[in-house]
């Protein structure tokens, strides 16, 4: 057998779809599955038990969108790193159920279960992994894995969590149009400015790089992680609702299986509108209610989606602004993400940037290749490539008054690192609490709470005395790590981090053992549906058998192939593995002599009719 | 303002292949080997990466010296050098402690280049690294008050003002733009002038002991920057309130 070199695979964890890429040779290549799709739908869908043994993902799931709405989860990146407060607009659009105290992570409620967002993320990631697997026959267990570049410090350690549930150790989180850029700059060897503009299914992101000597130097970025392909969907999805409330008096929002429907025909709508001038809406509204028709005109569909373009636009502009550029100094622009096939999105980007933009590299597909590409400069091999990348927003702290004081910029290279010292406010205080924030807002409560430390076993002195510096360093993947240090007594001091919107570490492990418990749970599940399969095809065959050969046995022969299916019988019905094993093995074992007459007898009997046959013709 | 890149006469270190490093300060011994390292990054004996030396400043990490006009591209070009030297990338397969140090030394390298790279951070930083002054917080000019408190009045103004009034105290805040725009890019012609002053005073080491006419460089420089810095805010308060109408 040849060397199984350990692949470092790459992931584009997508809202809409999941691809995984590894590098064969000098060049990223996307893994398909057996019917040559390259896209994992990123879908999961659970049946009525909700037994995680049976759990659907990709275009299984995908199926049970309209059927199962209630247990068939999609989008959920967008839930990522997020709490209840952030999500109410969706609330009422999607069908399942989310659940979750105000400044905690959300989770979704599967009957009983209840799931945050890296779990069900950590199924599609599963899915890719065995995928993967199965194509390079070699276990897969180190990955890049991409998000938006606008994501923050919570969504890309949700995103680093749902990868160690999959039992994948996550080597780096990779900004998407940053992967992409290169692609595409190791596929045209390109110098100078690119702005790459990357409107996906649920998030929007503007990166300007600089590529000059093989180093990918990000200047900026800018985005919006909650504005995406999905949106363009629910723009249609609530105009229909609308009129379908006014016209025929049915509430969409009460019938989940049809909102799913509609939100459905809405994706093939606006797909159809990327090629078409119209496009018909027809909804079958429940039992005589008729239907609903709808012709869409393309222009229509851009007037409602024409905010939302012009906000991606917005955010280009701040890019350029941050990074000290013009529209005129951009080289080229890049376009990735499936939404970018929209001809509305094609003719802003070109407008803006006074050019056309390129899209030769599947919009689609790119990412998972860019991921490919880092997974391979970190196992050594494409050193000649280094990639700068940024942080997208401002990491500061709350002091006196909620006023936030800035400790690293937005667009500061990353990994940077800055310093801060902490003393005491009053006489024998023991521990200083410290809230870190991200975001561009002066006051703490417009920013985005990261996490609370607390420092703790400072040693009694008077107010103001102690002297603790704390370093706040954000490393490659642009996650906080933070350590603090006694000045004083030159001790590294104990800190107790609480993540805002995250899971702790110790909830990640408390995840990952029940996971592996649940793992073994389920192969065994597995193995017992698969055994009592097995039994029943056995029983069947040899209770047939025993019709037919019953002139072949004696009694004692016939007896033991009764008692024995009899027994398999019973092990059958209290289902236990074991001892079905065992009921099989034996009624194999007495009902081989049988098989063994039987099959001489239909020997013999073939070759007669064969006989006659000669004999006839 | 814009110091660089116009190429002045002064040279930076790395023209005239200068190291700023004194080799007898550097000696240290290696954390992993303990054989004495004199490369000011890599062990000669084991090659381990090496941390930086304790309170290594911007200017020295860079081997450029004092001197607040930079050429960007000799400035970019050094710290793409260092980053292929530090960066992370590179280290996934060795120790946890050397990750750590490239990790650190890279962090260390990016909030240099951020500095130096920007001519007002740059000054800001020498004046911090000289201990001449503190702070440089933002500071209104004091001839400009009455001009400020105008400004103010009208932002309020226009976030009051019904959708038929916007217009009269929109004309009023570009005129008002124009005129911040204008003082602050005279501000910026004086730092620019500074520097090239500062520069000529051929400060060499950091060691506190500066001539009058240095420290009132830095005090000037010092003075000009927080005026600076508060008429980049306002201009920007002014953008934000008519991009909000507009």
């Amino acid at each position: 057998m040849h060397d199984k070199k350990s692949h470092i695979v790459g992931i584009d964890l997508g809202t809409t779809n999941s691809l995984i890429a590894y590098m064969d040779g000098t060049a990223p290549r996307i893994i398909r599955d057996a019917s040559g799709r390259a896209a994992l739908p990123s879908i999961v869908s659970f049946d009525e038990s909700g037994d995680t043994s049976k759990v659907l993902v990709g275009e299984k799931a995908k199926e049970k969108l309209v059927s199962c709405p209630e247990r068939t989860i999609y989008s959920v990146k967008r839930f990522m790193g997020k709490g209840r407060e952030d999500l109410e607009e969706d609330l009422q659009l999607i069908p399942f159920t989310l659940v979750g105290e105000e400044k905690e992570a959300i989770r979704i409620a599967i009957g009983e279960k209840r799931y945050t967002p890296p779990e069900i993320s950590a199924f599609v990631l599963r899915e890719l992994k065995s995928r993967a697997e199965a194509a390079l026959q070699a276990p897969v267990s180190k990955a890049v894995i991409t998000v938006p570049a606008y994501f923050n410090d919570s969504q890309r350690q949700a995103t680093k969590d749902a990868g160690r549930l999959a039992g994948l150790e996550v080597l780096r989180i990779v900004n998407e149009p940053t992967a992409a850029s290169l692609a595409y700059g190791l596929q045209k060897e390109k110098e100078g400015i690119i702005a790459i503009y990357d409107l996906g299914g649920g998030t929007f992101d503007i990166s300007i790089l600089k590529i000059r000597n093989g180093i990918f130097e990000v200047l900026s970025t800018n985005g919006d992680t909650h504005l995406g392909g999905d949106d363009f969907d629910q723009a249609l999805v609530r105009m229909v609702r609308d009129e379908v409330l006014e016209q025929h008096k049915v509430n969409l929002n009460q019938i989940p299986e049809l909102l799913q429907q509609a939100r459905l025909i809405s994706e093939d709508i606006k797909c159809q509108l990327s090629t078409k001038t119209s496009a018909t809406f027809v909804l079958a509204l429940p039992k005589g209610l008729g239907a609903y028709r709808r012709e869409i005109q393309k222009k229509e569909f851009e007037a409602l989606i024409q905010g939302l373009v012009k906000r991606t636009l917005s955010s280009c502009k701040r890019a350029l602004a941050d990074a000290g550029l013009k529209v005129d100094d951009v080289k080229e622009v890049v376009l990735v993400g499936g939404s970018t096939r929209i001809p509305l999105v094609k003719e802003s980007v070109a407008a803006l940037f006074k050019q056309t933009p390129h899209s030769e590299l599947d919009p689609d597909e790119v990412v998972a290749m860019g991921a490919a590409i880092q997974a391979d400069i970190l196992s050594g091999g494409l050193s000649d490539l280094l990639l700068l990348d940024v942080t997208p927003l401002s990491l500061g702290i709350e002091t006196m008054g909620g006023v936030v004081s800035r400790l690293i910029p937005r667009n500061a290279t990353i990994p940077t690192s800055a310093k801060e010292s902490f003393s005491t406010f009053v006489d024998g205080q023991q521990s200083v609490s410290i809230h870190v924030v991200q975001g561009e807002r002066e006051m703490v409560t417009d920013c985005r709470s990261l996490a609370k430390f607390n420092l703790t076993g400072i040693d009694p002195m008077p107010a103001g005395m102690p002297r603790i510096e704390v370093n706040f360093l954000i490393d490659a993947n642009g996650i906080l790590n933070v350590t603090a240090k006694d000045l004083r007594s030159g001790r590294a001091q104990s800190i107790e981090v609480k993540p805002t919107y995250g899971l702790s570490d110790e909830e990640t492990e408390d995840m990952i053992a029940t996971s592996m418990e649940h793992a073994k749970e389920d192969m065994e599940k597995r193995i017992l549906v698969e055994l009592k399969n097995e039994a029943e095809t056995v029983l069947r065959h040899s209770e047939k058998a025993l019709k037919q050969g019953t002139d072949l046995l004696d009694d004692e022969e016939k007896h033991k192939i009764e008692t024995a299916i009899a027994d398999l019988k019973t092990a059958l019905s209290n289902q236990q593995g074991k001892a079905i094993r065992e009921g099989l093995n034996r009624l194999d074992e007495s009902t081989q002599k049988l098989a063994g007459d039987l099959m001489s007898r239909s020997v013999k009997e073939a070759l007669q009719d064969k006989r006659l046959t000669d004999v006839e013709g | 303002m814009n110091i660089v890149p116009e190429k002045s006469g002064l040279k930076s270190g790395l023209d005239e292949g200068l190291s700023f490093f004194n080799k007898e300060e550097t000696k240290r011994p290696c954390w992993s080997c303990e054989s004495e390292v004199e490369d000011l990054y890599n062990c000669s004996h084991c090659t381990a990466l090496q941390q930086f030396l304790k309170d290594t400043d911007y200017f020295t990490l860079f081997e450029l010296g004092y001197l607040l006009t930079i050429d960007l591209d000799v400035l970019e070009k050094q710290y793409y050098v260092l980053s292929r030297k530090f960066h992370p990338d590179y280290y996934q397969k060795t120790s946890e402690e050397e990750q750590m140090i490239s990790l650190e030394n890279t962090a260390h390298l990016t909030r240099a280049y951020r500095t130096l790279k920007d001519p007002k951070k740059r000054m800001a930083y020498l004046i911090q690294l000289t201990g001449q002054e503190g702070d440089v917080p933002a500071a209104a000019p004091a001839e400009l008050f009455e001009e400020i408190l105008e400004i103010q009045e009208h932002l309020e103004a226009l976030e009051a003002a019904s959708s038929d009034e916007q217009a009269q105290w929109m004309t009023a805040l570009e005129a008002d733009l124009e005129a911040m725009e204008g003082h602050r890019d005279a501000a910026g012609e004086k730092l620019k002038a500074l520097s090239f002053e500062w520069d000529g005073l051929e400060v060499f080491r950091i060691d506190h002991s500066y001539s009058n006419q240095q420290r009132n460089c830095l005090k000037e420089m010092q003075r000009i920057l927080s005026h600076d810095s508060y008429l980049d805010r306002i201009v920007e308060e002014i953008r934000e309130a008519l991009d909000e109408v507009g």
